[in-house]
């Protein structure tokens, strides 16, 4: 029986628990990392809080124009009834591990200051006119901001006496976990999660994959006419897992993935509750009660391979309207959105012969995207469109004169030297117009900036080129310039229209700092 | 926002294969150090990648993959080509009763890897195949060269 002497002497072999404590703990890191981010972001808004809190304050509202009327049909299938989702489900693949990739492993807490025309700093954002959702927030008098479990109100008016106005705290029992803010007038909008197990509760389910926790996201509006006592005006609660949200002027955007407990569609349908597989939600504008979103009322992308539902839900914090919620099924990793619309990107492996594990040259890498018009609240699905390759994060997509411009990382197998960085531009029908691929070949995206006509672009393994690209004409970007210099940079922040900021690592010293690059006209970084 | 899922799967999975990874690349490697940067390397990757697997059993062969692949970078690196043989430090007691382990691991990288798969993890031919991107035929002359010096090694050799 030798055989067995060798499997007897294999299992013998363990893996130090030292070893596997360590990389446990190396694998969680990215977490702390971005709080870091996060914390030097904070320290620099209250300052500059601080500085500007003697200016009169004049909220500088922007104004969107009026959309026109888009038609109700947008060519996309409903799921209609449960057997239908049923035999969907079958074929599908779970994919849930890539879901939460809204990582963006490599990006940077999109926290920081930026110097904006208002009298007041404000959060970085994006896009202007388009409010991100944040951990702190300042409308110039008081600074909101989440700590753990409670959301506090600072009076900031005396800039050497901070004081807390009040703090609004979620106990335990509620099992509510503020994740970012929004503020509009004197509205305080706390976007968070909640987590329920109740397919662990409610279904016996014997398999090897992890039980998965149901997570709800939460928007709790607030009414902070009185800083010091806040009053909760309305909540809104949709299933699934907080991915990220838009304010346009008093319109509230957040998308949530709900993930689809696939395994349960082994068993045969009659055993199945056909309740339970819908996505449910709440608005406490309309009713306290929960509900379901019918099938009837959820479309799918054809081409998606998720097991999961992605809503979006828009409301207007100032009127008493129930939210919008659309519900498809699909997922999403990354958001981008201008005033006009929202992009969901979706990254997707698609593997040429099925039967073969799946890596090994053996796959197409994809990204596709998803445009909804967001007008008053709601959010219309457009179009579809793709490309080859996957994103590092929001800042790899941008939208000008309804050109759509993606930058993106590719490779068809799992070692990075094939990868090749690619930056694309798709017309409003998210039909490729012009692209410019194979720059820098064997790296990978780090940081990606576009700034009108220009976009900048970071790729990394050794030494980082910096590429500037010229995008005025949208259908033959051109490379203008680029730059080698040893470390990377993670974020590029325009500083004008011939200066970025990169903040990145210098790999030969390990240590974080901050670089400037000038960019001049006549091509030359 | 927090990423709640994401670190509980990669807790989950780093239990569940841990032992797998490191047999494997203890098997390829043969020096429980370079086992032990190898591990690291392979779920730091996965933690970077967090790649779409389509089932347990692809979750399962990329690992492998990878882990052979982590142990083949190791073993061309200038580093270790630049230095004489490494000595194996097994943490075995009962020498005797292993030495098929031991004729194993003196066996070529190639025919051990295979040994380990095919044996250990009771993996087939094609699967093999599959996950070493090698020809059938060529994994199973493989494999009956190994059987054949591993017979010529021990008595009996691992069929018995």
């Amino acid at each position: 029986m030798k055989k067995k002497e060798y499997v007897d002497a294999i299992n013998e072999i363990k893996a130090d628990e030292e070893l596997k404590k360590k990389v446990l703990e190396k694998t969680s890191e990215k977490r702390y990392n971005r709080k870091a981010y996060t914390r030097f972001a904070t320290a620099i808004i209250i300052f500059v809080v601080a500085i500007s809190i003697a200016i009169p304050i004049n909220i500088n509202k922007n104004k969107v124009t009026p959309l026109e009327v888009i038609e109700e049909n947008n060519g996309l299938p409903k799921i209609e009834t449960f057997d239908n989702l049923y035999n969907i489900m079958k074929d599908k693949k779970s994919s849930f591990y890539e879901t939460n990739d809204a990582i963006a492993l490599d990006s940077v807490a999109e926290s920081s200051t930026e110097s904006s025309r208002a009298e007041y700093s404000t959060t970085n954002v994006q896009v202007e006119g388009v409010d991100e959702a944040d951990i702190v927030k300042t409308d110039g008098t008081y600074i909101y901001y989440i700590s753990s479990n409670k959301v506090v109100l600072v009076d900031a008016k005396d800039s050497s006496n901070l004081q807390t106005a009040s703090e609004i705290k979620y106990s335990k029992e509620e099992n509510f976990y503020p994740i970012e803010l929004y503020i509009y007038g004197n509205k305080l909008i706390v976007i968070g999660q909640k987590n329920a197990d109740r397919y662990n509760t409610l279904m016996e389910v014997d398999s090897i994959y992890p039980i998965m926790d149901e997570n709800k996201t939460i928007a709790k509006v607030y009414n902070i006419e009185n800083r010091t006592n806040p009053k909760l005006e309305r909540e809104i609660e949709v299933d699934g897992a907080y991915l990220s949200s838009r304010m346009i002027d008093d319109n509230i955007y957040f998308i949530a993935n709900k993930y689809i407990y696939t395994y349960l569609f082994n068993k045969d349908i009659a055993e199945l509750d056909e309740e339970m597989f819908k996505p449910r939600y709440y608005d406490t504008i309309s009713s306290d009660e929960e509900k379901s979103i019918s099938y009837k009322d959820i479309y799918y992308f054809p081409e998606s391979e998720d097991a999961s539902y992605l809503s979006i839900v828009g409301f207007n914090v100032n009127n008493n309207e129930e939210a919008n919620i659309n519900t498809y099924l699909g997922a999403g990793n990354e958001i981008y959105s201008s005033k006009d619309n929202l992009y969901i990107t979706r990254a997707k492996y698609e593997y040429k012969d099925g039967n073969l594990y799946g890596y090994y040259n053996n796959y197409d890498l994809n990204t596709y995207i998803y445009k909804f018009k967001l007008e008053n609240s709601k959010a219309t699905y457009q179009v579809a469109g793709s490309v080859p390759g996957r994103i590092l994060n929001q800042f790899s997509m941008d939208e000008k004169d309804g050109y759509f411009r993606i930058a993106t990382t590719n490779s068809n197998n799992w070692s990075s030297e094939t990868n090749t960085n690619n930056l694309y531009v798709l017309n409003d029908k998210l039909e490729m117009v012009g692209k410019i691929e194979n720059l820098a070949k064997g790296e990978k995206i780090y940081s990606v900036r576009f700034m009108n006509d220009r976009a900048y672009m970071v790729t990394f393994v050794e030494t980082d080129p910096l590429f500037v690209i010229d995008l005025s004409n949208p259908e033959e970007p051109t490379v203008l310039g680029e730059l080698k210099i040893p470390g990377y940079s993670k974020y590029l922040h325009p500083y004008d229209e011939t200066h970025i900021i990169g903040f990145g690592e210098n790999t030969t010293t390990n240590s974080y700092g901050r670089s400037c690059y000038k960019w001049y006209e006549d091509g030359t970084i | 926002m927090e990423y709640i899922d994401k670190n509980k799967y990669l807790e989950k999975i780093i239990n569940e294969y841990s032992d797998m990874v490191y047999r494997l690349a203890l098997t390829r490697t043969k020096s429980k150090e370079n086992s032990e940067d190898v591990y690291q390397e392979v779920f730091l990757r996965l933690a970077k990648k967090l790649p779409s697997f389509e089932n347990k059993e692809h979750e399962k062969a990329w690992l492998i993959r990878v882990t052979i692949n982590c142990s083949k970078n190791l073993l061309n690196s200038k580093f270790l080509k630049n230095r004489a043989d490494i000595k194996e430090e097994i943490r075995f007691e009962t020498q005797e009763r292993h030495d098929i382990y031991y004729a194993v691991q003196e066996l070529p990288l190639k025919y051990r890897t295979i040994i380990y798969l095919y044996y250990y993890e009771n993996y087939k031919i094609n699967e093999i195949s599959k996950i070493l991107n090698v020809n059938e035929n060529t994994i199973k002359t493989r494999l009956s060269r190994a059987r054949e010096e591993l017979k010529q090694k021990i008595e009996g050799g691992i069929e018995e």
